[in-house]
């Protein structure tokens, strides 16, 4: 028996291995470099500095600033894309028909390269090359320089990134509308129900668990947003857009503070973390692993 | 039943038409101007009609030598999907075969190490593969995005293999077979289909990815995504707009065919970031 097992045994172990290698290796290293002010111009003498670039961190307005800018990204754009994504998902929920062309439509924004996103959103909002500011005229309202503004910055990337995600929302709630059973509606519609009444008290407490799955991955794959800010607005105007983690890797990249950029890393993966695990044990037993 | 045609004349299908509208545009407006001369791109009001050409794409392949980038990107896709069927694909068998108390917590644990943003691991990456003279190589990038694609490929196959009767192996063992070629010649040849989703998965997500390509390498293995995001770096003035265009047609072609492909499987995949993050 014990030599029958081995195949299981080895093949997981490779893969955990492996795994472990690829994270929990450059997660101590990470923080090892945080602890000290290493660079590559100065490999040769890096001396151990402590806390002090977790010190620094605090005093850091411009880190200060792109943690309010990632919660800006989280906190506007989700709701968005949860409220529309539920509304189309609602409206896919009957038979229609070509129901299998609008599908496969609506997956367009979800599955192609963020960085393509950017790269359509950079073509719209540019006032030759893209539609908007001519169509936008037409109705009277003059377009913004979009980029060039802290507001109109961050609306930008908040249509780019609402425009991208609201499919992966919808496709979600509607696997789920479809598994519904049909029983209670049935019931609900000889109890003389109206539609809306049949939403509230039917259909969306059997969403609640499916809308906090949708909400805990939009919230920690929001955290992520980089591709789009780097194709678009570069973080700018000044860091008017800049999130945490696209701030750790000009520090890190374009500074070459390794050390610095590190350490705001490690503060983010510590918040990261308690969230993703808090959250993630729920979900992953909520839709079996 | 009258009644819900009516409604789905009047109010459904124009919704969704709208819907529709607004999610191809940006994709559209990127494939009109992949077929624009520079001349007509800036003619204000912008022209929907006009006289197509394919210099773009011509000169992108010539001129700029995209197709290097797309070679780049095209194997370190291929790669990934060749360590994931070798390591990934093995692995799911066998968590699905043995039980034992910490499975789950391992699975779980590999779902999180996938749900980090790349950016964590990027500074350790760099160093290490800068040491071992694997930055700016394909190698180096494979196996650096293998830590998003190996979760990703357990997770999704493990419900393929958990569909497999059992009865089926356990009477190919009773026969006298070992676990490995019970693998691989009773369990493998019945989730085929399910594993080339698999592997579509991990091709697009590593095909997208952009945050390892764009600090993992300089040159030599660069990939399209990157290459990309270089030629915007000044506003589209050295390569030109049209010719970029033309460039983000080519990488999202494959992208949309092999999505409705898997349709499908994209649900459960979609949550663990399966096509990007």
């Amino acid at each position: 028996m014990a030599r029958s097992r081995l195949f299981y045994l080895v093949s997981i172990s490779v893969f955990v291995g492996m795994l472990a290698v690829l994270s929990m290796v450059p997660a101590f290293l990470l923080f090892l470099l945080s602890l000290f002010e290493w660079s590559f111009s100065a490999a040769v003498s890096s001396p151990f500095v402590g806390m002090a670039n977790y010190v620094r961190l605090f005093s850091d307005e411009r880190f200060l600033n792109s943690v309010l800018v990632t919660i800006k990204f989280i906190v506007i754009p989700v709701p968005i894309q949860i409220a529309l994504g539920l509304f189309l998902a609602l409206l896919l929920n009957r038979e229609l028909k070509g129901s299998n062309i609008i599908r496969s439509v609506f997956l367009i924004p979800m599955v192609i390269p963020p960085i393509i996103v950017g790269l359509c959103f950079r073509i719209l909002y540019h006032p030759k090359l893209g539609p908007m500011s001519y169509y936008l005229s037409l109705v009277g309202i003059r377009a913004p320089a979009w980029f060039t503004h802290t507001n109109t910055a961050v609306a930008a990337i908040v249509i780019a990134v609402v425009w991208e995600w609201i499919p992966f929302c919808m496709l979600i709630f509607l696997a789920a509308l479809e598994s519904f059973p049909k029983d209670p509606y049935e019931a609900a519609i000889v109890d003389g129900a109206s539609w809306v009444q049949m939403f509230w008290y039917i259909t969306l407490p059997f969403l609640k668990p499916v809308m906090y799955v949708v909400l805990v991955f939009r919230i920690i794959e929001s955290l992520a947003i980089f591709p789009i800010i780097f194709i678009t607005t570069g973080g700018g105007p000044g860091s008017a857009t800049e999130p945490t983690n696209f701030y750790a890797y000009v520090t890190a990249f374009q500074y070459l503070e390794m050390s610095y950029g590190a350490t705001m890393l490690i503060i983010f993966f510590a918040i990261l973390l308690t969230f993703a695990i808090y959250f993630l044990t729920r979900v992953t037993k909520a839709i079996g692993a | 039943m009258r009644r819900k045609k009516i409604i789905d004349l009047v109010a459904v299908y124009p919704v969704i038409s709208i819907a529709l509208f607004f999610t191809v545009i940006p994709v559209v407006w990127l494939g009109l101007m992949s077929l624009k001369r520079e001349v007509e791109m800036f003619v204000y009001p912008p022209r929907i009609l006009f006289d197509p050409t394919v210099f773009n794409y011509v000169d992108l392949m010539g001129e700029v030598e995209f197709y290097k980038y797309l070679i780049n990107s095209l194997i370190v896709s291929g790669g990934s999907v060749v360590l994931a069927a070798v390591v990934a694909i093995p692995a799911a068998y066998s968590f699905t075969r043995l039980k034992f108390k910490a499975k789950r917590g391992l699975i779980t644990w590999a779902i999180i190490i996938r749900t980090v943003p790349g950016l964590i691991y990027i500074i350790p990456y760099f160093v290490v593969l800068k040491f071992m003279g694997l930055l700016d190589t394909r190698l180096g990038l494979i196996i650096a995005d293998s830590v998003f694609t190996l979760p990703l490929a357990v997770w999704l196959a493990i419900p393929f293999f958990e569909q497999v009767p059992k009865d089926l192996l356990s009477a190919a063992e009773v026969d006298g077979a070992s676990p490995a070629q019970v693998f691989l010649r009773i369990a493998l040849p019945v989730v085929t289909p399910g594993l080339i989703a698999v592997f579509i998965l991990v091709f697009i997500f590593t095909w997208n990815e952009f945050v390892f390509a764009l600090i993992l390498t300089r040159s030599d293995a660069v990939t399209a995504p990157v290459a990309i995001a270089y030629f915007l770096g000044f506003e589209g003035q050295g390569v030109g707009w049209g010719r970029i265009s033309a460039g983000g047609i080519l990488m999202l072609i494959p992208v949309i065919v092999f999505a409705i492909m898997v349709r499908k499987y994209l649900v459960k995949g979609l949550l663990v970031g399966a096509v990007k993050y």
